[in-house]
Order: C-alpha cells, then structure tokens, then sequence
C-alpha cells in the first residue's frame, strides 16, 4: 500500500492530461521516462529557472491552492491539480456525480465596466447571443451566451465596474 | 501650413514607447525632447528619457483623457515655450483641430497640414482624392451614417457582409463587421460609441466587406514641395479583431510588378492630396492579386521599425525635417530595400484566453540583444501595467538577410524576451513564426482563426517539465511522512468515504 503514497500526479485540469511521478517522501521526485536530472535556480534579474539537459525555461507560480497550481513556464499558462493515486480516483468519481449540473455561472473575463445589458431575468437565449457589453482597455467585448439557455439571474447593470472574475450572469443551459 | 526654420524643442503628446521613440530621434538632431506626466502613470519610463518633464495641469474630473485634450496640451506647449508638438501614433495623430491650434498658437504640428488631416481623416474625401488619382476602391456609403435607419438602407444597398467604420479611426477601433440584417443594430450602436470614446468622434461609414484579403500598405513620405517617394510595402495580415499583432517588410504576397503597381498607386494618391510628412497608404489585397485603396493614415504607425530596418532611414528625422520646411533630399531612386524586417508587438494580453489584457506589475525583464534585434519598450522592470492605457507594452523588431533567416532570428529573439509578472503575447508569436503557413508566406487576415491550431506555441517537454515543477512543488510542501502516509490502509479510507 505504501507504493500507492509514493506517487504523484500532475493532473493537467485543461486536458486532463496526467503526469506521473514517484516520490521517496522526502520531497526529491522522479519521472518514470526521465533520466536527466533536474535543476531549479534564480538568477540575479529575479527569473525562476527549471533547466535539464540542453532544456532551459523561465517558470512562476502564478499562484497555488493546497493542490492546485497555476504555472506559467516559457510565459505559457499551466494549470494542474497534483494527486495521489487515491485522490484522482475520488476525483474522477466526484466529476461524473457533479457532471449533471445545469447551471452556468459566466464571469467577467477582465476588469472592466459594463456598457449595456442585453437580457433580462427569464429570457431565452441561444449560443452565441449576446448577453451584455463590458469595456476593458477601449474596447468593447460582447459577453456571449455559450448554449442554449435560459437567464436564471442578471447580477450587474449598466454602469458598474467589475473585477475579474465577478459574477455577471447565471445561465440555466437547456437541451 | 505654419514652418518655422529651427525647431529647438519638441513636445511629445503621448505616452510609452512611442514617446521614447520620438524622443530619441529628436535629441539626435538636436532638439529638446519634452515629455508630459500624467497623474495616471506619474513614473512611467517614457519620462526618464525625456530633456524635460511637464507636469500635465490639473483639470475638473470626468474630462477626455490627458493626450485627447486638445486645448491643455496647446497651452501647455506655449506656455513653457515649445516650438513643435509630434503627437505620435492614436490619440491626436490624426485630429485636424488638434493641428489647427498648433497652427494657431505658433506652435509646428509634425505631421500634414490640417487640410490634408482633414481629408484624409474624412473617408468620404479621401474615396475622392483616390477616384481622382485612379486608385481602385470598394463600394461604400457616401459619407458619414448618422442613424441607425441610414445604415440599414445603405447596408441593403451595398449588399452584406459590410464592415462599419468610425469616420476618424485607425487601430481597429470602432469597427465591426455585419454580416446580415438582424446583427446590425448592435453592431452599428457598439461601433459608435466605441468611435465616441476612442476619437472623441461618434461619426461613422459603411464600406463592402472582402472576406480574408491580405492587409498591404505603402510608406510614403511628401514634402511642400510637391516630391513624394514611397519606402515600400509592409504585410500586416496578422490581425485579431482587426488588431496587428505581427508586421512584416517586405510582404511575401507582392511581387516586383505588383509592388511597383501598388506602390504607384500610393504615391499617384498621395500627389493628387498634395500630401506632405509622413504617410501610410492602407490597400487590401484580393485573392486575385487585385488591390483596393482602403484609407491614408497621416501619422507615424505602431509597425514603422520594420520600414526602418530595411531601408535604414529614419522615418521620424524625415517626418521632422519636413515639418521645419526642408526638401526631401532622398529621391525614389535613392531608396533601396535591403533585407526582410519582423515585428512582434508584445502585448500585455493572454492569448490562451481571448487575448484579454493582463494587468499587473512588470517584476523582471529581460530583452534580446544583438545584431539586428531592436527593442522599442514602454515597460522595464518595475513599470505597472495599468487599464488606463493600451495594452502593447514592448516592439520587438528583427532585421535578416532573407525571410528565413529573419523568421530564425525572430525565434531566437523571443525565446530570450523574458517578462515576470504579467502575461504577453510572446507564447503567441512564437506559435505564428514557427507555423508552416505563415513561413510559407501564403496567408491572409483569416490566418489566426483559419490557420493557427493552437495561439501559442509549447517548447519541447514544456508540459512535462511545468508539471514536474508542480508536482516537485507540492512534494516539497508536504515532504514529512507522515503516520497516515505510511500507515493508513486505502481501503480503510475507501470505505470511510464509502467510496464503490
């Protein structure tokens, strides 16, 4: 059974794309096809640097939740879930329960201000209507529906500033 | 318009790279470089390369933003004594009236006479000037739309896809694209106050949309007495939401006769406006090779460098030397175009989500360095990205032999760009320069959506060595073993969780 605690999986929460990696428990881990080993350094500008074999990338933490990861190495967005074999089966398992839900919840995509509302409490609405206009940087992004659905809750109105991330619009998807 | 024979100093009416560029060139020739601070960025970078700093003067709240207030940068021009103002590129670049008070109070606008600015900046003049000098052109409404029920007439008339303008635009701002009768309020309504807020000008046209052309233009540069040449073409294709992301010079879609075509066709259309400074002729190139005269742009343009680079002019000296009343001293037969030049506009913006911009604080930079490898930049470490301000932060600009050569070099440049602390679009450049059709040379404007798998390009491994790092993390974290590691049975947790 100890086995099992020795590894460690980087879940890829994007493409589900799973890494596996041992550990021996003392925090140094090895990936089962690699043979380089693996150097992290800083150097005087500040960069972060995981380097091995000829291979050399700048990486950050962009910020990290117990298990959850976000990365940006070469300035490219990782995002991963690290588990052990235990916690990927119960997570795998919790997913297909939860995959029933119905309801969408879109979020502003940046900070902004938001110019018009489209829709109203109780409208239809199909993929791709718009559902409001929020201004960011001079430009005008159209908040678009993603499915068929019905409007369960409006939560902003014409005028408001909003941060990323704050909850715009609930959307009941429909089939 | 007003010259005066020495110009001593400059004011600078804008901000970020632009400002340093402008302020570069002005100290070669001599000429005080001065620049203004604004309460939104009071320690910006562009201010420390700057002869002198003024202070932008206070105002009541909810004004037009400081570069758009025409009437406080004149006066902050005269009052301290500047002989010129150089707007840049955006804000007052392409404002007659911006120009008109200069002209009144004394003081040099760089850049055409108002007249020029006028009817270049009149979409409806300019299709004139061009029928004139027998530029081919795409059916368009007549002039500006002013309501929602005259677009939807002239939209029938034209026959859809249309594409709405505003009136005083460039940049892409401003402008959408319908392409049936129900999509039109919203979009007509949403160009209009976009153009309101961009331009401080609400007015807008409506022209016939070419699906996927290239985006040609032509460099030409005039001075007052009537000589005009052209410095070549610039491919400017990669575009998102009508955004260049990725210019090139030359444009791998033209050949020598069609560039000859095309480039007369800018200079004959510059001549018949009596154009003098510096000017950006806009075509769009059909599947067919054919051209159409798309509009002038009397200002410097954001992808300049890449003129620069292959035909080692500087384009801002010219564009001041004109406005001080000189004579072009280069003739058509002068300038050779010698190499192939790149530019990747960094942007503060995250194309693995819609390119939505990124703000945040520069914490470490590190640029490129070498033959060739310009770096034009807003941003050092340190400097705020803010949503104040567009989101390019950084130029980078390559010059090579060949295209593959430049492609190459590029490559290497970006991999050496390092930016800490806010996401960019190098990851997105990258994915463009190492993608099979645009180093074929055989792409359009619907490159990004039609040929782009994926916007931003992985390194080798890249997803395994950031996962490693994850997982390496995480280990380190919680490296103690613990009782329950060692001793807990999995299936004594399972069936806790009563887990099946």
């Amino acid at each position: 059974m100890n086995s099992l605690n020795k590894e460690l999986i980087a879940l890829n929460k994007e493409s589900n794309a799973e890494q596996r990696f041992s550990t021996d428990g003392q925090g140094k881990i090895q990936h089962s096809v690699w043979d380089n080993d693996l150097h992290f350094e800083t150097d005087e500008d500040g960069f972060n640097f995981i380097s091995t074999g000829d291979l050399r990338y700048p990486v950050e933490i962009v910020s990290h939740h117990q298990n959850d990861y976000e990365l940006l190495m070469n300035g490219v967005s990782y995002n991963f879930s690290v588990e052990t074999p235990f916690s990927i089966r119960r997570k795998k398992l919790l997913a297909t329960q939860a995959s029933e839900s119905t309801s969408i919840r879109l979020k502003a995509p940046m900070p902004g201000k938001i110019l018009e509302v489209m829709v109203r409490t109780g409208d239809s609405v199909k993929a791709g209507d718009t559902l409001l206009i929020l201004e960011a940087m001079k430009m005008q992004n159209a908040i678009l529906a993603s499915t068929k659905g019905v409007i369960k809750k409006v939560h902003v109105k014409e005028g408001d500033t909003t941060s990323k991330s704050d909850l715009l619009i609930e959307l009941e998807k429909e089939a | 318009m007003k010259t005066k024979d020495k110009i001593n100093s400059i004011l600078i009416a804008n901000r970020g790279e632009i400002a340093i560029r402008i302020a570069r060139t002005a100290q070669k020739m001599g000429i005080q470089a001065v620049g203004i601070r604004t309460q939104k960025e009071p320690n910006a970078h562009y201010l420390g390369q700057m002869d002198v700093i003024l202070d932008f003067p206070e105002r009541e709240k909810n004004q037009v933003p400081e570069f758009l207030d025409i009437e406080s940068l004149v006066l902050l021009a005269k009052r301290n004594q500047v002989d010129a103002i150089h707007p840049g590129y955006g804000y007052l670049s392409e404002n007659a009236d911006f120009a008109i008070r200069c002209t009144e109070e004394g003081i040099v606008f760089i850049g055409p006479s108002p007249r020029i600015i006028q009817n270049m900046g009149d979409k409806v003049v300019a299709k004139q000037i061009a029928g004139k000098a027998g530029v081919p052109m795409l059916g368009s409404s007549k002039g500006s739309v002013v309501t929602l029920d005259d677009a939807t007439v002239i939209a029938s008339q034209i026959g859809y896809p249309i594409i709405i303008k505003a009136s005083a635009g460039g940049g892409g701002r401003g402008m959408r694209i319908v392409r049936k009768e129900s999509d039109l309020k919203q979009m007509y309504l949403s160009a209009v106050s976009e153009a309101t807020l961009a331009f401080n000008n609400p007015s807008v046209f409506i022209e016939k949309y070419l699906e996927n052309p290239h985006h040609i233009e032509i460099q030409i540069v005039g001075d007052n007495f009537g000589n005009v040449i052209h410095l070549g073409e610039r491919e400017c294709s990669i575009q998102r939401k009508h955004q260049k992301l990725l210019e090139e010079a030359p444009s791998p879609a033209l050949d020598e006769e069609l560039r000859k075509k095309i480039t007369g066709a800018a200079v004959a259309l510059a001549k018949e406006a009596g154009y003098m400074s510096l000017g950006t002729v806009e075509f769009l190139l059909d599947k067919q090779k054919n051209f159409y005269f798309m509009e002038m742009n009397t200002r410097v343009q954001v992808e300049h460098p890449v003129t620069e680079m292959i035909t080692g002019l500087d384009l801002i000296e010219l564009q001041i030397r004109v406005a001080r009343g000189e004579k072009l001293s280069l003739k058509q037969s002068d300038i050779k175009l010698k190499g192939w030049a790149i530019e990747c506009r960094i942007n503060a913006e995250d194309p693995q989500s819609g390119f939505s911009p990124c703000l945040g604080v520069v914490k470490a930079l590190r640029i490129p360095k070498g033959n060739g490898i310009r770096i034009d930049s807003g941003v050092v470490a340190g400097s705020e990205v803010t949503p104040h301000f567009d989101s390019m932060i950084s130029k980078l600009i390559v010059h090579a032999d060949t295209r593959e050569e430049v492609i190459e070099k590029t490559l290497k440049a970006l991999s050496e760009f390092q930016i800490k602390g806010v996401k960019t679009t190098i990851p997105f450049d990258k994915a463009v320069l190492r993608n099979e059709v645009f180093r074929s040379g055989d792409f359009d404007t619907s490159f990004i959506e039609k040929d782009m798998d994926s916007l931003v390009y992985r390194e080798e491994k890249e997803e395994l060595l950031a996962a490693f790092f994850a997982a390496h993390h995480y280990a380190e974290q919680h490296q103690t073993p613990s009782l329950v590691d060692n001793d807990e049975d999995a299936w004594t947790i399972r069936n806790r969780l009563n887990f099946k």
